[in-house]
């Protein structure tokens, strides 16, 4: 009897003080030098501030985050997820600002039968025509708010005619593919695109094509990231066309991260987004406030984005004891997770991509500073939202 | 009828920002036969101490003159402690070269992060003026004024000068230079200085449009040497008319085919080197 009660314990007490001693490594990939700069470590900054909340542990078991610069290069991406499997252990990889990253590092994380969740690379087919039960999206996919976005502007802004710009490159061109779906099917136009490289210093050259315009398009469509998005935004004032053709972006032209260094030239700038600043709920008042406290400078769209990764990841955790071994369980977790984020309440499509309300926000001036606020709402806003005509 | 207004005015500030760079390139290979990597090192480096002075002073010429005299004093120590042991090595000379390109491009990243960064222009030139119905930012045609001055200003020291009377000496034959007892090194130090002088006005100059960033070095050296190229090495009419190619070419190939920008750009390049290999204004190596 005792010495049965003994084996007993030798078998299930060992493998406990095991898992509970054993921490659980997180691997992260983002870009913390060139265009993304910016967005990498806003991302890296929410995603920690969530570990911080539950002082980086869960179910007894101590976090570790591992964090590896991806430079936006997809080849580097690859290398730094490597490293990361093989050489760090890591259990799960999260983060990925760049969708070329993404898409480079997909195949190889899958086969590695690590769960793979992005928190911000749009990557649409990832979560469509090439997903997997290992990827998981937290943040948005390409052409998900900018469905919302293309309806919205026939449908509530009136216009008719669109001229795009956006950057080329995967994410610029299906952010583009998801505006002028729903735009056309409402009946607009789109007179031209224009897709000028990925990090162009100089926009002067397309300006001048989108000057052409003026008087015969209601907007100009335009996705740039990170530094590009500055440039061209001061560039679209200082050619005269911020007041002659009025821009409708995508939340990453005008985000927090960017408005310090644009001002004025962003002042009245209307896009739509998954996240906006200006939102009132309480969940998201808390949450500027503690970013604010603890980073000294306001979140953005990908500030959320981290954190709100790295919630989903700790809540399948904590919804499985922390046994992050059983991966089916996990990640059957996983697939369930929902709460309110400071965006608003968030869960899971059956593609594992994020479903939220889309936001349209309008940068305006208050105390001297530039934000975000709210113009309008579009609820459960999914990566196959279609309006009804 | 406006279109091609600003896209020729775009090309033209461009041209010219391309101009100051390339000077300075074209007079260091031109005299001292170095090609000298580093160049665009200076160009960002001088951006990004202008960076900083501007954060602090907010005085745009304060802010020129100080990366200036930085990025002189590194250019002078590079040349007089390092590039002078492998006089006529051009092998050497390059590698050492691409070594201060490294450093400085790392201690660069260390200083002042990886995030893309734009100077603030000065306040001068901070709005848009109207040429007819065109608006057009007056920043970039200050650039223009810029070049145009500092090439009036070159070809008046290259002509009219003494010093530049050495310096085309030396640049046609460097033995006879020193036979006439003329401290030649003192004149390599000179024009050393001149050249990253130039590079690092232009980085000043430059900032505001191109912006400053890991990597800014290596793509203004890029377009320096197809300036340079087309131009012809070591000559500083070549500098001008060539960056005025390579910006006006440039401009309007992106404007006109934006997915083909790198081809318009280096596609008249080879078109050039094949009719004229030593580009427009070179002279052949006897």
């Amino acid at each position: 009897m005792i010495l049965s009660m003994f084996l007993i314990c030798l078998v299930f007490g060992n493998r406990g003080m095991a898992e509970a001693a054993e921490p659980i490594k997180i691997g992260y990939l983002a870009p913390y030098v060139g265009v993304f700069a910016k967005f990498g470590s806003d991302l890296r900054d929410g995603f920690k501030l969530y570990l911080d909340e539950i002082g980086y542990k869960v179910a007894g078991r101590q976090i570790v985050f591992i964090d590896e610069d991806d430079e936006g290069k997809p080849e580097v991406g690859l290398v730094k997820a490597k490293k990361l499997i093989e050489k760090d252990q890591v259990r799960i990889v999260a983060g990925i600002i760049s969708s070329g990253v993404a898409y480079a590092v997909k195949d190889y994380i899958i086969e590695k039968k690590i769960p793979l969740v992005i928190t911000n690379a749009g990557a649409t087919k990832l979560t469509q025509e090439q997903r997997s039960p290992f990827i998981f999206r937290t943040s948005f996919a390409n052409c998900q708010q900018d469905l919302a976005g293309g309806w919205y502007a026939y449908a509530k802004m009136g216009a008719r005619k669109v001229i795009m710009m956006g950057s080329d490159y995967a994410a610029g061109h299906e952010k583009g593919v998801g505006f002028k779906k729903t735009f056309k099917f409402m009946g607009g136009e789109i007179v031209e695109e224009i897709y000028p490289p990925l990090g162009t210093n100089d926009f002067a050259p397309y300006l001048a094509k989108v000057a052409n315009y003026v008087g015969k398009v209601d907007r100009t469509w335009a996705f740039f990231a990170g530094s590009d998005a500055i440039r061209f935004v001061n560039q679209y004032q200082e050619y005269g066309l911020k007041e002659k053709l009025k821009l409708f972006c995508e939340e990453g032209v005008t985000d927090e991260a960017n408005l310090p260094s644009q001002k004025e030239a962003a002042l009245g700038v209307e896009s739509y987004a998954r996240y906006c600043f200006g939102y009132d709920s309480p969940e998201n008042q808390r949450f500027v406030r503690e970013y604010r406290k603890k980073y000294n400078y306001d979140p953005g769209s990908l500030s959320e984005g981290g954190y709100v990764g790295a919630k989903f990841i700790v809540k399948a955790l904590e919804a499985v004891k922390g046994k992050i071994e059983n991966q089916e369980a996990f990640l059957k977790a996983l697939r369930s997770v929902k709460f309110e984020a400071p965006r608003g309440p968030v869960r899971f499509d059956d593609h594992q991509n994020v479903i939220f309300n889309t936001f349209i926000q309008r940068v305006e001036k208050k105390d001297g500073k530039y934000n975000n606020v709210v113009v309008d709402m579009i609820p459960n806003v999914d990566q196959y939202w279609m309006p009804k005509k | 009828m406006a279109f091609w207004i600003i896209q020729t005015l775009n090309g033209l500030s461009f041209s010219m920002m391309l101009f100051l760079v390339a000077a300075g390139f074209t007079l260091i290979f031109g005299l001292m036969k170095i090609i000298n990597i580093a160049h665009g090192s200076f160009y960002l480096l001088s951006a990004y101490i202008g960076l900083t002075v501007l954060q602090a002073t907010e005085n745009f010429l304060l802010a020129t003159i100080a990366s200036s005299i930085a990025v002189v004093l590194v250019g002078i120590a590079m040349q007089s402690l390092f590039l002078r042991r492998f006089h006529m090595k051009e092998l050497q000379q390059v590698l050492l070269t691409f070594g201060f390109v490294l450093i400085i491009a790392d201690l660069c990243l260390w200083i002042w992060g990886g995030n893309p960064m734009a100077l603030p222009k000065p306040s001068l030139f901070r709005g848009s003026i109207w040429i007819g119905n065109v608006v057009f930012p007056s920043y970039r045609l200050f650039v223009i004024l810029v070049g145009v001055v500092v090439a009036v200003g070159l070809w008046i020291f290259q002509e009219k000068t003494k010093f530049g009377a050495i310096v085309r000496a030396g640049v046609d034959d460097e033995e006879m230079l020193r036979g006439s007892g003329i401290n030649i090194q003192m004149v390599f130090v000179g024009v050393f200085g001149l050249g990253a002088l130039l590079a690092g006005i232009g980085g000043m100059i430059g900032g505001p449009f191109v912006g400053v960033f890991p990597g800014a070095d290596m793509s203004i050296l890029l377009l320096a040497l197809v300036v340079v190229i087309i131009g012809g090495v070591g000559s500083l009419k070549g500098a001008f008319v060539g960056s005025l190619f390579v910006g006006l070419v440039d401009n309007f190939g992106k404007a006109l085919f934006p997915e083909l920008s790198l081809f318009t750009l280096f596609a008249p390049m080879a078109i050039v080197l094949a009719i004229r290999p030593t580009g427009i204004f070179g002279k052949i190596e006897e």
